[in-house]
């Protein structure tokens, strides 16, 4: 399934850092797919994708795509930034537990109005004017 | 976040969660190592300028620099100087192996780690937590130090902003936390603060708080962590006079 992608037109503090192993990753989401690595011997994901499997150390994994779906644990606004990204505060941050079972941190754009906590959210990739694309959940209005 | 969603779970609100800076700022008022003194209102610390929603100024540790040193001896040579000295008498350790926010969705305001350490410190030392007179907990801010309280058993889960509102955690209350004015008055000095809350449970133990004293105090219960408890490391300690 592929999700919309949206511009965030700025560039990003902090590029990701795209490794031999995290390049799929990336190209991925620059394409609208947000996946992790599943363990092909006890069936677990694990987020951020990683080689081997945190739950039972196999290094049997494969990609799998996850629905871009979740629920929003908890949040903050942040005005005291690091000096890397003291130029974008305040700026939001959330905790999702994505529908896969799986909890991820994320910076949430768009949304001016605190959501509703405990709100099933939707996910976009967003991407910068650098071209590379990140994973960001969609703003507070288009909650569903 | 603990924050936001510690308020969303239990109704707690900002202005019990920032009692527990003013109380501490009381304490750093009569502790002559504290780096902030003056005391405030809760009204004034509700006025400063937000760190991270919903914590201010000085909700939050400030920025310090401090040293701190205790010795270590066998007991009987403790005893041979004559003068009082403080025991171990538990420790617990306990990392729960995920850092900061865990994979796998758990109960962020429940410190696990902070418990289960506890849980053996009390156990090797042979006590209950109502045996402890006062605890120096490892808390940069407000809500860790209510979350802490709450895992180690200090207050009842759910209500260590309420405890902390209603003075419980205040010297002279039910059960004084931080009586040295905690990492957010007393200060911060990375690395170094898990050694300094030693100093202070040392002192109060040996009787020689001065103006910030327990009174009576024998058994202090004092914590260190990693990330964000997700590793704890757990004391409790007698004093001997």
């Amino acid at each position: 399934m592929k999700l919309p992608i949206v511009e965030v037109g700025r560039p990003r503090p902090y590029p990701p850092r795209v490794s031999a192993f995290t390049k799929r990753f990336w190209d991925s989401l620059a394409d609208g797919r947000l996946t992790t690595t599943l363990c092909r011997e006890c069936g677990k994901l694990t987020f951020p994708p990683k080689p081997f499997c945190p739950h039972c150390w196999s290094a049997e994994v494969i990609w799998a795509e996850l629905v871009g779906r979740g629920r929003l644990y908890s949040q903050t606004v942040v005005h005291a930034a690091p000096g890397l990204f003291a130029a974008e505060a305040p700026y939001r941050l959330g905790i999702v537990d994505l529908e896969e079972g799986l909890r991820i941190a994320v910076r949430m754009i768009g949304g001016e109005t605190p959501p509703n906590s405990t709100g099933r959210w939707n996910w976009w990739p967003c991407v910068t004017p650098t071209g590379r694309s990140m994973p960001r959940d969609r703003s507070a209005a288009d909650a569903i | 976040m603990d924050a936001t969603r510690y308020m969303h779970d239990t109704g707690a609100t900002r202005g019990e969660l920032a009692m527990v800076a003013v109380k501490n700022r009381r304490h750093a008022a009569l502790n002559p190592l504290a780096q902030f003194r003056e005391p405030l209102t809760l009204a004034e610390m509700l006025a400063q300028r937000m760190v991270v929603e919903p914590l201010g100024l000085y909700e939050v540790s400030p920025r310090s620099d401090g040293a701190a040193a205790i010795l270590l001896a066998r007991e009987k040579i403790a005893r041979a100087l004559g003068r009082p000295y403080v025991l171990v008498r538990g420790r617990g350790f306990y990392h729960e192996g995920a850092r900061q926010i865990a994979e796998v969705p758990n109960d962020m305001t429940a410190y696990q780690a902070a418990e289960r350490a506890a849980a053996c410190a009390y156990a090797e030392a042979g006590i209950t937590v109502s045996d402890l007179d006062f605890a120096e907990v490892y808390a940069p801010c407000t809500i860790v130090e209510v979350l802490v309280g709450e895992a180690i058993g200090l207050t009842k889960r759910g209500q260590g902003a309420q405890a902390a509102a209603a003075g419980e955690t205040t010297l002279g209350g039910r059960m004084p936390i931080c009586p040295s004015g905690g990492l957010l008055s007393r200060g911060h000095p990375p690395y170094v603060t898990p050694l300094y809350s030693m100093v202070e449970v040392v002192q109060q133990l040996r009787g020689q708080a001065g103006e910030r004293q327990v009174p009576g105090a024998r058994l202090a219960v004092v914590t260190c962590e990693l990330g964000n408890y997700n590793a704890a490391l757990v004391h409790v300690l007698e004093g001997v006079v």
